[in-house]
């Protein structure tokens, strides 16, 4: 016969071991961070470390590093930089969301980074070039943080490319300018283990598998939203292009304004045209961007893509801006793109080649 | 389905709680069906094979105890005329399928310079995964049956389980029917310490394979690949491909050992520390010792072993081994392996009497630090015999060795790290194992159990996070 108190002594040296198991594997990610990284072992340690809000609204914060993505002083990625323009130097700013900042590439095959390095190789000491990109900022919070902090770098050119998908939010991006004053929030301290874990689990599981379960989340958030908002869109939204345009024309006028040229580049994403040339790994993206954007379907969020690089080329022309159509440049193939519409190194180089060749034949003009 | 693989891990997880809830005549029913549907989830056509390996030795089998049981002046030759069909069936299927092309492919260019163009002959083959491992364990059931070793079974669904039992299907280790065959007719019992130990060995050998020898592929692949590589570099190459083979391949016997033990089966030890071994011969019978002693009991031995004079001993090691190295693919890469292992055998044999009559000093630490370096020297050379292994042709041998003895090239120590980072927690467990014994990860025994938890913790963050994506095994290919 066994006695209750044997019982819950062995359920509870079971508790124990299962806790110190999980504590040690969290104490062997943080040493693996500061190893790995040079990151805190204490602290919080997380893509957000990357991001701030201050007087400058939402941006890169100045000096950040997190495992491979480093932020210099300035809020570029990359290299340090003076704020005084080297003399006979063009200095060339690159602005856009997370494909501009740059993800799964490999550290400096980013496409600014890329883009220096073929400016460089064709004419050494002529251009430098500035990654500001910043993920998940939006067209109006450029517009502010050009204003207040890019323009003091003198560019003499500027390159954006667009990222249309915030258009597509519950609420759109507005020109309410959002900022915080004093010493950036501290941000909370946070399970190493949990995100090492997850990204652990989705590079074991099968594609098949992994392309149900976001299309379940997709349809789920859908319907959720519907339920809470009210609404889904059933037709690609007209207003929310006019939206995206008008917010373009306004950040073109004010690079334009401040005396830089600029270069335009329409969106490019991984999906083929026919749909029966999608892969499976198409196809489990597709439902991850969906879940993105729950208000949406397959075909908005395609049919925006293709509205708004529509408004690029049009606002190219009405304001006499070039646009190099990367839509088209870049193959839609997963050697090309990481996600739906981030970068691997053999797409950025390609959009790095063109903007390049871009760059090279107005200079030579 | 690779060991390694969400695919398996459900595979097992619905096996193994199917198995524990049937009665043994329905537990080996479910497995055979497993071990087909295991084997048909790679080519669902490569199952002919094996039912065609299981009639025939099902049958030869029976014949040849009937032949002994019936005796007479006919015995011999009805037995011998068993063997010969479950040989020509073995010999043949694997004849076909494994070295067709290469014999063919061989000829070919050997007529060429005659100015004979025979490529014509080679065929569109694919290889059957695991051909070699299940063809040579029914071969020794035949030949055991034949030699009055063994008496065959009348269960024909119990036989087919025996070919093609899941877990040592594709790569070993290769069993005898005498080992095996009880097991599977006898009923097995759940042992809770049997369990745990068939768990360990499943974690330990992800943990090689997956932690060890798929980091270690990336880098093994950059090196091999280099058009020039420097001296140092082939070097760091051939050392992380020593761990890099031996990881794939004991751990892929480790999983399979692991998960037959979690069933209640015990399948033989297949590497024992090969890279501790002082001398050739030590090191084949550490390292994979069912093929090793596969080719001893029933190649070796057969051709006379070392009873016929130093001449026939030193033939029958040389073909014993180039028929070893041909085993493991249809190349002359693998044949040179084969020689080569052949010719240090033989060297051993020739100069072990020399070799005993060095005299090291009594004291112990001169003992130790005698076998260090006996230990040391064997594991180049095994290194070396790795590089024929590898290369990709006999230029590419060529190339790297002249590389090595030019001492070309920079030393560049940062090609270390992958070795130190991936190839010594392997050295500093598996000494720690050898040391305390095998009975845990940490070898310390009898460990606390917090030790223990900890121990496994840093395995297994090792493993799910620094571990490759899914790669295959080198061995399937053999």
């Amino acid at each position: 016969m066994v006695s209750i108190g044997a019982i819950i002594w062995k359920a509870a040296r079971w508790v124990g071991l299962a806790v110190l198991f999980v504590v040690t594997l969290e104490v062997c990610a943080r040493i693996d961070d500061w190893l790995t990284w040079g990151a805190p072992p204490w602290g919080h340690y997380s893509h957000a470390l990357l991001l701030t809000i201050d007087e400058l609204g939402p941006h890169c914060r100045f000096g950040a590093r997190f495992e491979r993505w480093r932020v210099n002083s300035h809020g570029f990625r990359g290299p340090e930089t003076t704020m005084q323009k080297p003399e006979k130097v063009t200095r060339i700013i690159v602005i856009g969301a997370s494909e501009t900042f740059g993800l799964y590439e490999s550290p400096e095959k980013e496409f600014p980074a890329q883009l220096g390095q073929m400016l460089e190789l064709a004419e050494p000491g002529r251009y430098e070039v500035l990654n500001a990109g910043c993920a998940g900022m939006t067209q109006p919070r450029f517009i502010h943080y050009y204003r207040v902090w890019l323009t003091k770098f003198k560019p003499d050119i500027v390159i954006y490319y667009p990222t249309p998908a915030s258009y597509l939010w519950t609420i759109p991006p507005t020109t309410d300018l959002v900022t915080r004053k004093g010493p950036p929030a501290r941000l909370p301290e946070t399970i190493r283990l949990k995100r090492k874990t997850k990204t652990a689990l989705l590079g074991f599981l099968p594609v098949a598998l992994k392309r149900h379960g976001r299309e379940l989340r997709a349809r789920r958030r859908h319907r959720k939203h519907l339920r809470k908002v009210g609404w889904v869109w059933e037709e690609t939204p007209p207003e929310r292009i006019a939206l995206f345009e008008e917010h373009l024309t306004a950040l073109v006028e004010e690079i334009t304004g401040s005396g830089a040229r600029m270069i335009l580049g329409t969106h490019a994403h991984r999906f083929p045209e026919k749909r029966d040339a999608w892969t499976a790994t198409d196809e489990t993206l597709m439902a991850a961007w969906r879940r993105h954007h729950p208000a949406t379907t397959e075909r908005i969020l395609l049919e925006m893509e293709d509205g708004t690089n529509e408004a690029v080329r049009r606002l190219g022309g009405r304001l006499g801006v070039p646009v190099i159509d990367l839509a088209a440049d870049v193959p839609r193939k997963g050697t090309h793109f990481a996600d739906f519409s981030h970068f691997t190194d053999r797409g950025a180089e390609i959009v790095a080649r063109k903007i390049a060749q871009k760059i090279l034949a107005d200079g030579a003009r | 389905m690779w060991f390694n693989s969400f695919d398996f891990a459900v595979f097992f997880c619905i096996v193994l709680g199917l198995y524990w809830v049937l009665s043994h005549r329905w537990q080996n029913l479910m497995l055979l069906a497993a071990s087909y549907f295991f084997y048909g989830y790679w080519d669902w056509r490569f199952l002919s094979l094996i039912y065609l390996s299981t009639v025939v030795d099902y049958i030869a089998g029976l014949e040849m105890q009937k032949a002994i049981d019936a005796g007479g002046p006919n015995e011999q030759r009805r037995k011998r005329l068993w063997l010969v069909v479950s040989m020509v069936k073995s010999l043949g299927i694997l004849g076909f399928f494994k070295y067709y092309n290469f014999f063919t492919g061989s000829l070919a260019g050997a007529l060429a310079p005659l100015g004979i163009n025979a490529s014509a002959l080679r065929l569109d083959i694919v290889l059957p995964v695991g051909i070699s491992f299940y063809t040579f364990q029914t071969m020794s059931y035949t030949i055991d049956i034949f030699r009055g070793a063994m008496k065959p079974t009348k269960r024909f669904f119990d036989f087919a389980l025996f070919v093609s039992l899941f877990p040592q299907l594709v790569a070993g280790p290769i069993e005898r029917a005498k080992n095996l065959l009880p097991q599977i007719l006898g009923k097995r019992r759940f042992d809770r310490g049997q369990f745990g130990g068939g768990i360990h060995l499943i974690f330990w050998g992800l943990f090689e394979k997956v932690y060890v020898a798929d980091n270690l592929a990336a880098f093994v692949e950059k090196i091999f690949d280099s058009p020039d590589p420097s001296a140092f570099a082939v070097l760091c190459g051939v050392w992380a491909f020593a761990f890099q083979i031996y990881c794939d391949f004991a751990g892929y016997s480790d999983i399979a050992r692991g998960c037959a033990k979690c069933m209640g089966f015990e399948l033989r030890l297949n590497f024992n520390v090969p890279y501790v071994a002082a001398n050739p011969r030590e090191f084949w019978s550490r390292w994979h010792i069912s093929l090793s002693t596969w080719l001893r009991d029933y190649l070796y031995i057969p051709l006379g072993g070392n009873r016929k004079g130093s001449g026939r001993t030193y033939r029958n090691l040389t073909l014993t081994m180039l028929l070893g190295g041909l085993w493991h693919g249809a190349a002359w890469t693998f044949v040179l392996w084969g020689a080569y292992h052949g010719a240090l055998l033989m060297l051993h044999r020739l100069f072990e009497p020399a070799l005993k009559r060095i005299r090291w000093p009594r004291s112990l630490g001169m003992a130790a630090l005698g076998r260090v370096v006996r230990i040391l020297i064997m594991f180049h050379l095994i290194c070396l015999g790795w590089l024929f292994f590898r290369a990709d042709s006999l230029g590419h041998i060529y190339l790297m060795l002249e590389n090595v003895i030019g001492l070309r090239g920079p030393v560049d120590l940062g090609l270390l790290r992958p070795l130190l980072l991936y190839a010594l927690p392997l050295v500093l467990a598996e000494t720690a194992q050898r040391v305390f014994g095998r009975s845990s990860v940490l070898g310390v025994r009898p460990a606390p159990a917090w030790v223990k938890c900890i121990g496994y913790a840093v395995l297994a963050y090792l493993l799910v996070y620094y571990g490759a994506s899914a790669a295959s095994f080198i061995y399937f290919q053999f």
